[in-house]
């Protein structure tokens, strides 16, 4: 079971007698069970309680749900959206990233793991047969840390692989050994969310690191797998430039650029209510030092000239090892597209299969 | 659900010397530096608001130089020592920890005031850029009592369309 590790797990009546309940029981049989009457009773403020955060690492809350596994990204009010549907299986994560918006985002003093799975597989096979989706299970947790438990993806795999929409495993795992030779028909897109190694020993801890990850990204590509790379976020630090370059030199040196079915570029952005729980959790961190403001969704982000200094420049250190891959940025303004790119993502046709669906 | 404070701020968010939404930002600091940035703070009395954007500004500060809270409220010595209202040493401290905590967007704001002041536009008419640079939409207000007086401001504004060009470039 790797390096997962549950001292508590907590439970709902509905949830009793599943199998994924009886297999998760069965793995962790030292920890704590405890049933609850409702997901209330594990409600928090994390501003509030911080500690709290932590403790919900090392806790597991199974219940059931019983529809909307699948909904389409919100978006930002005055943002171009990327067209994104986010499967929900598991609402939180095991890894501890100093920066992940979850930290403030989720209320639960647990990882939530939605324990009927044959309803979500059937939800999951609906919306992605029913049109051409690109779909993915890594917004509300890591598509594969988890995997060891749930053994969900292959599931996941199997059904887009019999239809047109795009399954996006994406991870800090380097684990993929379990997926490589499933029959994907290429509708499965592996990605791996990338920062310089070190800002990934100091911020991402539970993390494979970047160099792992990129093995294991040239692993998927060997078979078959289209990959994904997510600049996401990215951190503005003394000699930010050198770092990313480099990374993206060990980047190219494995992985071929028609391999890559998209890479995306989001600048660290945050809800002003996690502030409080980096400082508290994380007091040697130093992502939050850059020049953030309060951007028009409310969202701190950095100043636009950094932002569009660094969009500008990671793209053309990615276009230098190819001009036809599709690079976009996460969550930005038609002027920050305009400004950092000198384009709409409407003006470059190959990012229609994102933009345009 | 309040947060939990120590027990020093605690007592003085109870007795509102401190602010709940300053006190939120205090609580990371260290003892001995949290003692320091609260004297400065019950000397200076800003609003709530301020206090907390002040609390924010010296947290950020002293994470981002690697200094301690009390080595930053050192640097306002000048500000607090000269004899001037409350009300001007508040803008002043204001001024110096903005510029501190955010030098590029200060930077750039002084670029864009100096090119707005290039364009001497006429008394009743300003110009504004978007709070925190984010967008290239600028405002312009004219004032004017009547339809000579608004036709008169409209044609200065157009006989300065290149320099206007110029000041939206910097956007």
């Amino acid at each position: 079971m790797n390096s997962l590790k549950f001292s508590e797990i907590y439970f709902t009546e509905d949830a009793e007698g599943l199998p994924l309940t009886e297999k998760i029981f069965a793995l962790f049989k030292s920890a704590e069970k405890i049933a609850l009457e409702s997901a209330k009773e594990l409600c928090f403020a994390p501003q509030n309680s911080p500690e709290e955060v932590t403790r919900a690492k090392k806790a597991l809350f199974l219940t059931v749900k019983k529809n909307n596994f699948i909904e389409k990204c919100p978006g930002t009010a005055g943002h171009l959206c990327c067209n994104y549907f986010v499967a929900k299986n598991i609402l939180g994560c095991p890894a501890d990233c100093s920066y992940c918006y979850l930290q403030a985002y989720l209320n639960t003093r647990a990882i939530t793991v939605f324990v009927n799975t044959a309803d979500f597989l059937r939800d999951f096979e609906d919306a992605a047969s029913g049109q051409t989706l690109r779909i993915g299970t890594g917004e509300f947790s890591d598509s594969l840390l988890m995997d060891s438990v749930l053994d969900v993806n292959k599931n996941l795999i199997e059904i887009c692989s019999r239809t047109n929409s795009l399954l996006e495993l994406k991870t800090k795992s380097a684990d993929v050994a379990g997926l490589l030779k499933l029959n994907h028909r290429e509708r499965t897109v592996m990605a791996w969310s990338l920062n310089p190694s070190a800002l990934a020993e100091t911020e991402e801890t539970g993390a494979a690191s970047p160099l792992k990850r990129i093995s294991a990204a040239a692993a998927a590509a060997e078979n078959g797998y289209p990959v994904a790379f997510h600049f996401d976020p990215l951190i503005y630090f003394e000699n930010w430039e050198k770092a990313y370059e480099e990374l993206i030199e060990r980047l190219f040196s494995k992985i071929s650029p028609e391999h890559i079915a998209w890479i995306s570029l989001g600048a660290l952005r945050y809800d002003p209510a996690i502030k409080a729980v980096i400082y508290s959790r994380f007091p040697d961190s130093k992502i939050l030092c850059g020049e953030f403001i309060r951007g028009n969704d409310g969202k701190q982000r950095y100043l636009k000239y950094i932002r569009m200094e660094m969009f500008s420049k990671i793209r053309a250190m990615l276009e230098k090892h190819g001009k036809n891959m599709s690079i976009y940025l996460c969550m930005e303004s038609p002027e920050m597209w305009k400004q950092s790119f000198g384009k709409l993502p409407s003006d470059i046709p190959r990012l229609d299969s994102i933009f345009k669906t | 659900m309040a947060a939990d404070f120590p027990r020093d701020l605690a007592e003085k968010v109870e007795a509102r010397t401190i602010s709940y939404g300053a006190a939120l930002s205090l609580r990371f600091l260290m003892e001995q530096d949290r003692r320091i940035v609260c004297a400065f703070l019950e000397e200076l009395r800003p609003s709530s608001s301020l206090m907390k954007e002040f609390a924010e500004l010296i947290l950020d500060i002293s994470k981002r130089e690697g200094l301690s809270a009390a080595e930053i409220i050192a640097g306002l010595k000048d500000i607090m020592t000269v004899r001037q209202s409350r009300k001007i040493k508040t803008e002043k401290v204001r001024r110096a920890l903005r510029a501190r905590r955010f030098p590029s967007l200060t930077e750039k704001e002084k670029e864009l005031k100096a090119a707005s002041l290039a364009l001497s536009l006429p008394a009743n008419v300003s110009l504004h850029y978007p709070e925190n640079m984010e967008g290239k939409k600028v405002s312009l207000t004219i004032r004017f009592e009547n339809m000579a007086e608004l036709q008169q401001s409209l044609d200065e504004i157009k006989k300065k369309a290149d320099r206007l060009n110029e000041f939206l470039e910097i956007l």
